[in-house]
């Protein structure tokens, strides 16, 4: 499997009055075609701003600072996204990558009705396509047949765009209609009984899980190459949130995609990933297949986060100390004020990520002594 | 080519979620009594103003004057009497002013007035407060800075003063040079008015709008939009702006009263409405030494003041009414409670 995405170095300050919030710190980590990533971490540490790195939408005082993050397009050639023109972004961003929001109840845009939101992502990337589609539909000649090749010989005119939504005389109907029946089937898919009657509603009318369910259909009515979701099924309840989980497995199979999966449950990436990486204070410090992950962890951090995850019977451990703040963070290892196993050498030197074992990355003075190479 | 009537029938049908909506709308008018009444007030004005040319006729010269928006005096009255007010009769509903200016034809005709420098202001000032309100907004930064200390500015003045001291200020013949070409615009008296309210008008709508940008602007549907690949102008109009617009409209409604009445002082003052002109604030000016000026009998000479004050306070209500109304019904967050 190749590469789909591969992040280098990448390096996210927040310039803020309290000082430079250094929020990601040479992030490394790739994306295999096909395949589903998890990150996990604790609040703070900068999953979520390396999903929205990849977009390139870091909100504000952000700034990408450093590092490069290659893109395979469909045609096989790799970009760098960070150095692309908005223009271009704007293409891939929905078409080629699109992601899910933690809270899907403010993730929908409360004035306009389910059918209006994914059907705008349907025209935004979709146009040309939607626009054959109708033409085909078309056997008489006459002014609707020439309107419509007018627009697929341009789809993007504005002129063209105002026109056809004046009513009685630009005659977009024909192409509303194959909108709205690319919307309900999209929403079909998403297991949503009734899609006719929830296209037409708006998102304050549907249950938390629905509004999910509504995301996800936006985040894939192109069929994208990379799914980035982020914390999905947090504000859900158990029961939406393995059926949501359910619908991801199965979507992500259908279409072939890669998923990028943020999450701070240990639980559901078992569940659902293929390989993890594990987050700490802005970088990574371990990457592996999940299995490998939950059976030999070798960070200490990983370890960690392995054995505070609540078992019966059992008492509770938790990780000592707080995520530390990220305008003055620890010198050297971000983890050594927390780790029981930190040396000298991780009070000064930052651990470089390096393989230990096959597929298995880590960053970790201490792995690096004990592992075969050295 | 099909039947006009078959398009008319699809075209009904397509818009039928449209018209649920509606009829929705209208329910929760219904159920607000005084959304009723602001909009009847405004209606009664409407109408006023559409069939003023019926309902008061201009009067040939020489007692009125070519453009129908000069009051007819009566040159009838002996010229003696024709100095002093006369109560309302047969031929003067609503009485005259001194010099014999008829008031049913200035109350009648200052409609007009008063919806063109409401609406006009309103709508001038709105446009300019979106973009410079959406810009700081959204963008932020030294765009920003600049643009909020220049409405600190113009809000540092009272605003009368201020519009005073640019009627006064502003030329008859405005030339704009743009480098490349220039041109003259004439300005009326009226048009000064008009475009000293805009200049004194527009940061207030500037400062709301970019508030409520920088609140909207952090929710996560203005990052999906943005990870759906919309462009900024995209995300500004159809994803900011519908969810900040209703505080906007509702100040816009209850400004063109405002603005009805800020330029009635102006008229007053003698730096609005050329003497003459149908305008209800001129029409006060030309009472303003009759009011309360028989002390034994405050009332007397009731007709000058009272008929143009009245159409001043009933459209300003009006404008005022339909305010609230807007925000209980036009708002989709709120509308469905």
């Amino acid at each position: 499997m190749s590469k789909l995405v591969e992040v280098q170095d990448l390096v996210l300050r927040f310039y803020t009055y309290e000082g430079v919030v250094k929020a990601l710190e040479g992030v490394n980590l790739h994306i295999k075609e096909g395949e589903t990533l998890g990150v996990v971490g604790e609040t703070g540490c900068g999953k979520t701003m390396t999903g929205l790195s990849i977009l390139d939408i870091t909100p504000r005082p952000g700034k990408i600072e450093a590092g490069k993050i290659f893109f395979k397009t469909r045609r096989g050639k790799t970009i760098d996204l960070l150095a692309q023109k908005d223009r271009i972004l704007r293409i891939i961003r929905g078409k080629h990558i699109s992601m899910i929001f933690q809270e899907p109840g403010s993730a929908l845009n409360p004035v306009y009705t389910v059918e209006n939101q994914i059907g705008e992502v349907l025209l935004h990337h979709g146009r040309k396509e939607l626009l054959e589609r109708t033409l085909a539909q078309i056997k008489k000649d006459g002014m609707e047949k020439n309107i419509y090749k007018k627009m697929l010989e341009n789809p993007n005119s504005r002129t063209l765009k105002v026109f056809v939504k004046i009513p009685i005389i630009g005659r977009c109907k024909r192409l509303k209609k194959e909108v709205r029946k690319e919307v309900v089937n999209i929403l079909k898919e998403m297991e949503i009984g009734d899609p006719e009657r929830v296209a037409k509603m708006y998102p304050h009318e549907l249950s938390g899980g629905m509004q999910q369910r509504v995301v996800i259909a936006m985040a894939l009515a192109c069929n994208p190459r990379l799914l980035i979701a982020d914390e999905p099924t947090t504000s859900l309840d158990v029961t939406v949130q393995a059926q949501i989980l359910d619908l991801i497995r199965r979507l992500k199979k259908r279409f072939g995609s890669s998923v990028l999966y943020i999450t701070h449950d240990m639980g559901v990436i078992a569940e659902l990933c293929d390989r993890v990486a594990v987050m700490y204070a802005g970088s990574v410090c371990e990457i592996a297949e999940v299995k490998e992950i939950f059976k030999n962890p070798i960070h200490p951090y990983s370890k960690a986060l392995l054995e505070s995850i609540p078992r019966p019977g059992e008492e509770f451990k938790s990780i000592r100390g707080m995520v530390p703040n990220l305008v003055n963070p620890p010198s050297g290892c971000r983890f050594h004020p927390r780790c029981s196993f930190a040396m000298a050498i991780c009070e000064k030197e930052t651990p470089k990520i390096e393989e230990v074992k096959k597929d298995h990355f880590v960053a970790c003075h201490l792995a690096r002594a004990r592992s075969p190479q050295n | 080519m099909r039947s006009i009537r078959s398009r008319l029938k699809e075209f009904k049908a397509s818009k039928q979620p449209t018209m649920k909506e509606l009829k929705f709308t209208i329910s929760r008018v219904k159920k607000s009594p005084l959304s009723i009444m602001g909009l009847a007030i405004l209606l009664f004005y409407v109408v006023i103003a559409v069939l003023a040319p019926v309902l008061a006729p201009p009067v040939p010269p020489p007692m009125g004057k070519p453009d129908p928006f000069m009051i007819w005096k009566d040159l009838n009255i002996p010229p003696i009497e024709r100095l002093f007010p006369r109560p309302p009769d047969s031929t003067h509903p609503f009485g005259t002013t001194e010099e014999s200016y008829d008031i049913y034809y200035g109350c009648i005709w200052g409609t007009i007035t008063a919806f063109r420098i409401g609406l006009m202001v309103v709508v001038l000032a709105l446009i300019i407060g979106l973009v410079t309100g959406c810009v700081a907004g959204y963008y932020g930064g030294i765009i920003d800075e600049v643009l909020m200390r220049l409405t600190d500015i113009v809000i540092a003045f009272p605003g009368l003063i201020l519009c005073m001291a640019l009627v006064t200020a502003l030329p008859y013949q405005l030339t704009i040079n743009l480098g490349f070409t220039q041109f003259a615009i004439s300005l009326t008296k009226l048009d000064k008015v008009l475009l000293a309210l805009v200049l004194v008008g527009w940061p207030s709508y500037t400062r709301v709008i970019r508030g409520d940008i920088l609140r909207v602007r952090e929710e996560d549907y203005v990052e999906a939009a943005k990870a759906a690949g919309c462009s900024d102008l995209r995300v500004i109009v159809k994803h900011i702006l519908p969810n900040t617009i209703y505080p906007i409209m509702i100040m816009a409604s209850l400004d063109t009263g405002a603005i009805v009445l800020t330029a009635a002082a102006l008229s007053f003052l003698g730096i609005g409405a050329p003497t003459g002109y149908a305008d209800w604030g001129q029409l006060i000016a030309l009472s303003r030494n009759y009011i309360f000026s028989n002390i034994s009998d405050p009332a007397s000479n009731w007709w000058v003041w009272l008929t143009p004050g009245l159409f001043i306070f009933t459209f300003v209500l009006g404008w005022n009414l339909l305010g609230d109304a807007f925000r209980d019904v036009l708002d989709p967050t709120l509308r469905r409670r």
